[in-house]
């Protein structure tokens, strides 16, 4: 055995680079003082990460961040600078067969970003974009498949978008765009999320995308009667998984004519992201309805926002109140509850008046209901257990499960 | 180039103690090094030495190489196999079997090795590390204090 393992002595540095690489960042650094035949082998290490809480002094930080970048050429940088503004190393331009790029509060030549052609990924946090940035490096780099932006800023409207992009992946989170609106053109885009005011996007030739997330409400104001969140819900309705907000259930409702979309979706899975007050119900009944072909339904309760000032909760115990619940008018059976509508699933149950009528109308009208899932709050899981079971239930084989 | 290869049936693999271990075509597909010996013959049947493995360590790689291989097995129970493959050998027998990847020149076995290697070293002190690979640090006291300085941020 012993000859066995001096052999280990020999194991060529390709292989302990090898295992170097697996590990995290700063762990391959510890590995330069086990011996002399280590000591630089980490530097060639391709799992990178600079983070700043590894150091004390920013400015120690910054210099590491430059000596590092003189000395290696990666296929994949992540940058996160919280706060300091950091100017992207003029080598880096040079790394042709970059692949991935995050840049977080990290400014960039543009005339020079768009020569790497071989991006496939780019996030942008905590910027300025500047005029047409997004458009000309989508229109340079096209095999970019995933594009992030996080509380970044531009001064124009959001654009891009031809036939052949590559784009897959799209994420606008918490970013403004002070002319606003959203144009893009992306005939492979499977993933769309956006978080943040509500702007007007036209989404063209966007036939593949698969899962949206529509989330506005970082909106301040409250919606307005006009049809701008219906012409969305609309050039949205042919996708398979979709998240809607609290801001866009109260303002379809405000749309004249039924408490439907007038062409029906393709939605399977719908996400809805609520408190279920009364100004968000009827919202919720226009999807129901408009969903004819709806599988799972999730209530993410606890994310609600009013916008037309405060309003109380209604919880069991308050019995009688006086508020007119004009909502429960409206509901009526729908399509997919008598066809499709197999799962339900309810997240951060809390037992007030209006989610009870809500999950009592579900449960006792969807006759091909197989599984409701109700995550509720500790506390308050037998109250609301008791309660739930006595429901009267039209599907013959549910399942009713509860978790705290 | 592929249609007269299918015309080896069995090939034997002889180890470095002279152990003899018989296996099917897609068995070695994976190890490139064989593959390539196998590719410039045209016989039915090959008999090739692979003087830098021991028939132990051999014996294991052509388990793993049996279960992935399979297609019926469900990636379940491929990734339940590794996970047991990988409870059951020392740390030498995993450095052992890295140098005999890397021998062969299969890519997937020697990042599984190499993986199951890091796990091990991975949040251990220097010393542990230093014994692990059986490094006899050559640097004084005094140069390891430096480096240890020059590289603080990574020793907090």
């Amino acid at each position: 055995m012993a000859r066995n393992l001096d052999r280990f002595n020999l194991l060529p540095n390709s292989l302990l680079f090898n295992i170097i690489s697996l590990l995290p960042f700063k762990e391959a650094a510890r590995t330069s003082i086990l011996s002399k035949k280590w000591l630089h082998l980490w530097e060639n290490t391709t799992n990178i990460e600079f983070n700043e809480n590894f150091f004390v002094r920013r400015k120690e930080f910054l210099n590491f961040i430059e000596l590092w970048l003189q000395n290696h050429k990666e296929n994949s940088i992540d940058f996160d600078t919280p706060e300091a503004l950091f100017e992207l190393p003029i080598n880096v331009y040079e790394h042709k067969t970059l692949e991935s790029l995050k840049l977080f509060s990290c400014s960039f030549i543009e005339n020079e970003l768009i020569k790497l052609h071989a991006l496939k990924e780019v996030s942008f946090g905590w910027i300025e974009l500047k005029n047409d940035a997004i458009k000309t490096l989508l229109s340079n780099c096209k095999m970019i498949e995933s594009l992030s932006l996080k509380k970044c800023w531009q001064t124009t409207k959001f654009e891009c978008g031809s036939d052949d992009l590559s784009l897959k992946r799209l994420v606008v989170d918490s970013s403004n765009f002070l002319d606003p609106g959203f144009a893009i053109n992306a005939p492979n885009l499977t993933y769309f999320k956006y978080r943040g005011n509500s702007i007007y996007f036209e989404i063209e030739n966007s036939f593949d995308l698969e899962e949206a997330y529509l989330d506005f409400r970082l909106e301040y104001e409250s919606p307005e009667e006009d049809d701008f969140i219906y012409k969305v819900i609309t050039d949205f309705n042919h996708v398979k998984v979709l998240t809607i907000c609290s801001y866009a259930l109260q303002a379809l409702p405000n749309h004249p004519g039924q408490i439907r979309l007038e062409d029906n979706m393709n939605t399977k899975h719908l996400k809805i992201m609520t408190d279920l007050h009364d100004e968000e119900c009827l919202g919720v009944l226009f999807f129901l309805n408009s969903c004819t072909m709806l599988e799972i339904l999730t209530f993410k309760l606890g994310f609600g926002r009013l916008f037309d000032g405060d309003s109380d909760k209604y919880y069991l115990s308050d019995g009688g109140d006086d508020n007119p619940k004009h909502w429960i008018g409206n509901l009526r059976i729908c399509q997919c509850m008598t066809s499709t509508l197999k799962v339900v699933e309810i997240d951060n149950f809390t037992g007030t008046e209006n989610e009870i009528i809500m999950l009592n109308f579900l449960i006792s009208n969807g006759t091909v209901l197989k599984n409701v899932n109700i995550n509720v709050q500790k506390g308050e899981a037998q109250k609301v257990q008791q309660y739930v079971m006595a429901f009267p239930r039209a599907s013959k084989d549910l399942e009713i499960s509860f978790n705290c | 180039m592929a249609a007269e290869k299918s015309s080896i049936k069995i090939i034997t693999l002889i180890a470095a103690d002279g152990s003899v271990f018989e296996v099917e075509p897609n068995i070695v597909k994976e190890m490139k090094t064989v593959q390539s010996y196998i590719d410039e013959l045209d016989q039915n049947t090959v008999s090739i030495p692979l003087p830098n493995v021991f028939g132990n360590d051999l014996a294991m790689i052509i388990e793993y190489c049996k279960k992935h291989a399979s297609e019926e097995e469900t990636k379940e129970a491929k990734e339940e196999f590794d996970f047991e493959f990988v409870k059951r050998m020392k740390s030498d027998d995993k450095l052992r079997l890295l140098q005999a990847a890397s021998y062969l020149n299969m890519e997937s076995f020697l990042q599984f090795m190499a993986k199951a290697i890091a796990a091990e070293i991975e949040n251990q002190s220097v010393e542990f590390v230093r014994d692990y690979f059986q490094i006899e640090s050559d640097f004084t006291p005094e140069e390891e204090a430096e480096l240890r300085k020059e590289n603080e941020w990574a020793f907090k």
